[in-house]
């Protein structure tokens, strides 16, 4: 194969404005602002929010595209060599290793949301999840089999169908990144972004011409009304902060790629705010007139605190879809949802496996295909264990480590290199080089000391929660409860009604499940028939156990688990209507999964890659011939 | 929608669109400068 001589240039600004702006749109920013902002002050958590994108969002962005160009210029397209450039140290290139072991990890996982919202849009094409006469559709289960955590198999049998939308989607970004940043990621933004403000717009115009049980002006009330006792809250701000960050796509090394195929006097610093301004009118505009204005419609206004407050994925894969079927078109808009969802996600995963695919072709000058092939074999290796074990945790602990506190780490290394390592004077001249706008000058005494600050306090805030206040870096078994078959039932279970007299012991029995399973080391069920009277009352007719919970058969006390727990069998005669209470003997399983070898096994990921990319980058600064610093031939 | 809804929406709205216009209008002003 031929060697790479040359690097790659982006085609034009429009398209280089657009593959930033697809790097930083992404899932979080129709899914997770609307429900941070729901539970965070509503209107009022706009002022710690813009705080945070003024004193740490944009400069970062500034931050990320000035590291960026500055590498290209020395042929550098990840992080490793930019920061062994503006760092004099031989430690630099190998701090550098975050910018590959990172991202790397986050599109591990981010690929397979992505796979989840291609899947998705086609079971809206073809209205597979729609209720019909012979078969009633729960969201959850259909949800939870589609990914294998549900111990049913009513919908989906196994992964077959997310590995077939798995493959497909890493097939469809490794073809972009094989196309090359011009032909490929320009090209797919040059698509994608307008098709994505397309389905937005189709989405709000669908979302506030609805009727149903509420309005969409009761969501959008209940979004932005502004509750100013929260602003006094370190965690709402910490919630902003959060909220900024992972937005703008700072500390994964995605954009200082992108920023590195940029000309040496082009200019970044209308480009980088371009970018910030481009992402917020995506999250802040459409984040909020589309997923909450429609629980409202649907549900009403007393359901949408449940909604918001349900999580990213709820909302999207359960929520959005429960109230796109409900109404004519669904297989339209529901495809339209998730198509949007997809190109979202899309655009950020070609942005942050770039790098990897870079680090390859510009440190070991291998050919394109070689770069992409190197990464794919990296990639599908990957995939197995994050699509296989995701029920144990694993993409979650990927998702703290790399998506979460790795980020923070990166972004403050990042900033210490700007603004003290390599200068703010001198990293100043190169932001300003070829600018098209003049940057004001107190940003300056930001970069210095704010920006830094603020990382510090984020960084410190996401520790403190898991690390030191819950202690949780020691994996403990998860427990649910399920229904058996939930394709034959019309109702579900709920939390309703907890019992007082028996809470503290459904408390001790999980916990004493726990522990079984923890000593047992594997995982454990229980299997109950249990009939659901219509008066509250609940009797155990069969139950055995399995596995670490072979032992568990005491029907009196699994029957009391659930009255502590609240746990009842309810219906409802339409699905945004009131649950009700009816008589019915349904199969109740409890898992209990082992988690421990799958959150090491991520955590062994996160640091083997480390080590990969430790290593790969010792052998090719070791090639390279001293003098002039470049790849001995 | 209460006044306190409309207000923090209307405001963070216009300064969104305010952000966005202000980062085309320097593009498109580049661009007319590059043609001339």
């Amino acid at each position: 194969m031929a060697a790479n001589t040359e690097r790659e240039a982006w085609g034009s600004r429009v398209g280089l404005i657009l593959a930033a702006a697809g790097n930083a749109i992404g899932i979080g920013n129709l899914l997770r602002f609307p429900g941070q902002a729901a539970n965070n002050g509503g209107g009022a958590f706009m002022i710690p929010y813009i705080v945070c994108l003024l004193i740490f969002g944009i400069p970062m962005m500034w931050v990320a595209w000035t590291i960026g160009r500055h590498g290209g210029r020395a042929g550098h397209g990840s992080l490793p060599g930019m920061f062994d450039r503006m760092w004099r140290s031989p430690a630099a290139k190998y701090v550098g290793v975050l910018g590959l072991a990172l991202p790397f990890c986050f599109v591990l996982y981010y690929t397979y949301i992505e796979a989840w919202c291609l899947g998705y849009a086609w079971f809206s094409l073809t209205g597979d999840y729609l209720d019909t006469a012979q078969r009633t559709v729960h969201l959850t289960a259909y949800y939870q089999e589609f990914l294998d955590v549900a111990p049913s198999s009513s919908y989906f049998t196994g992964l077959t169908a997310a590995f077939v939308f798995m493959a497909i989607t890493l097939a469809l970004n490794l073809w972009v990144l094989f196309r090359g940043v011009a032909k490929g990621i320009e090209l797919l933004a040059k698509i994608a972004i307008p098709l994505l403000f397309l389905f937005c717009v189709l989405m709000v115009i669908r979302v506030f011409t609805l009727q149903g049980a509420g309005t969409a002006l009761e969501g959008l009330n209940f979004l932005w009304s502004p509750n100013f006792s929260r602003l006094g809250d370190f965690g709402v701000w910490l919630a902003a902060a959060g909220q900024i960050f992972f937005t703008l796509s700072i500390g994964f090394g995605s954009l200082e790629c992108y920023a590195s195929y940029v000309k040496e006097d082009d200019d970044i610093a209308l480009t980088g705010l371009t970018t910030a301004a481009t992402n917020e009118f995506v999250e802040v505009i459409f984040g909020g007139l589309i997923a909450i204005p429609a629980a409202a419609v649907f549900y009403g206004a007393g359901e949408i605190q449940r909604v918001a407050s349900s999580g990213t994925f709820s909302i999207g894969m359960i929520s959005m879809p429960e109230v796109l079927r409900a109404f004519p078109l669904s297989n339209v808009f529901g495809t339209i949802w998730f198509l949007l969802l997809f190109f979202a996600a899309f655009t950020s995963s070609v942005a942050v496996a770039q790098p990897v695919v870079a680090f390859f072709e510009d440190e070991f000058k291998a050919a394109k295909a070689r770069a992409v092939l190197w990464l794919a074999l990296l990639w599908g290796l990957g995939t197995f264990p994050v699509m296989l074990f995701y029920k144990y945790g694993l993409l979650d602990e990927l998702d703290f480590w790399a998506g979460t506190v790795g980020l923070a780490v990166l972004a403050l290394i990042e900033a210490i290199i700007f603004s003290w390592i390599f200068g703010l004077h001198r990293s100043w001249a190169e932001l300003e080089r070829g600018s098209l706008i003049r940057i004001p000058g107190f940003f300056k005494l930001v970069l210095k000391y704010v920006t830094p600050v603020a990382l510090a306090i984020i960084l410190g805030g996401w520790l403190y929660g898991p690390v030191i206040r819950d202690r949780s870096l020691t994996p403990t078994p998860r427990v649910a409860l399920w229904l058996n078959d939930p394709v034959k039932h019309k109702g579900t279970l709920e939390s309703v009604k907890p019992d007082p007299a028996q809470k503290d012991f459904a408390a001790s029995f999980e916990r004493s499940i726990r522990e079984q399973v923890s000593t047992a080391r594997e995982d454990g069920f229980i299997r109950a028939v249990v009939h659901f009277g219509v008066d509250e009352s609940l009797v155990i007719a069969q139950i055995n156990g399995s596995g670490a919970l072979a032992s568990q058969t005491d029907a009196d006390a699994f029957a009391n688990y659930l009255r502590g727990k609240g746990v009842r069998y309810e219906e409802r005669s339409a699905p945004n209507a009131p649950h009700h209470a009816v008589n019915h003997d349904v199969m109740v399983i409890l898992t209990a999964y082992y988690t421990w070898p799958y959150i090491w096994l991520a955590r062994g990921i996160l640091l083997g890659s480390g080590v990969l990319f430790a290593v790969l980058v010792g052998i090719a600064w070791r090639r390279r011939s001293p003098s002039t610093g470049e790849v001995s031939t | 929608m209460s006044t306190g809804a409309w207000l923090f929406m209307s405001l963070s709205f216009l300064l969104i669109i305010f952000l966005n216009l202000f980062c085309l209008g320097r593009l498109l002003q580049n661009r007319k400068n590059d043609k001339r």
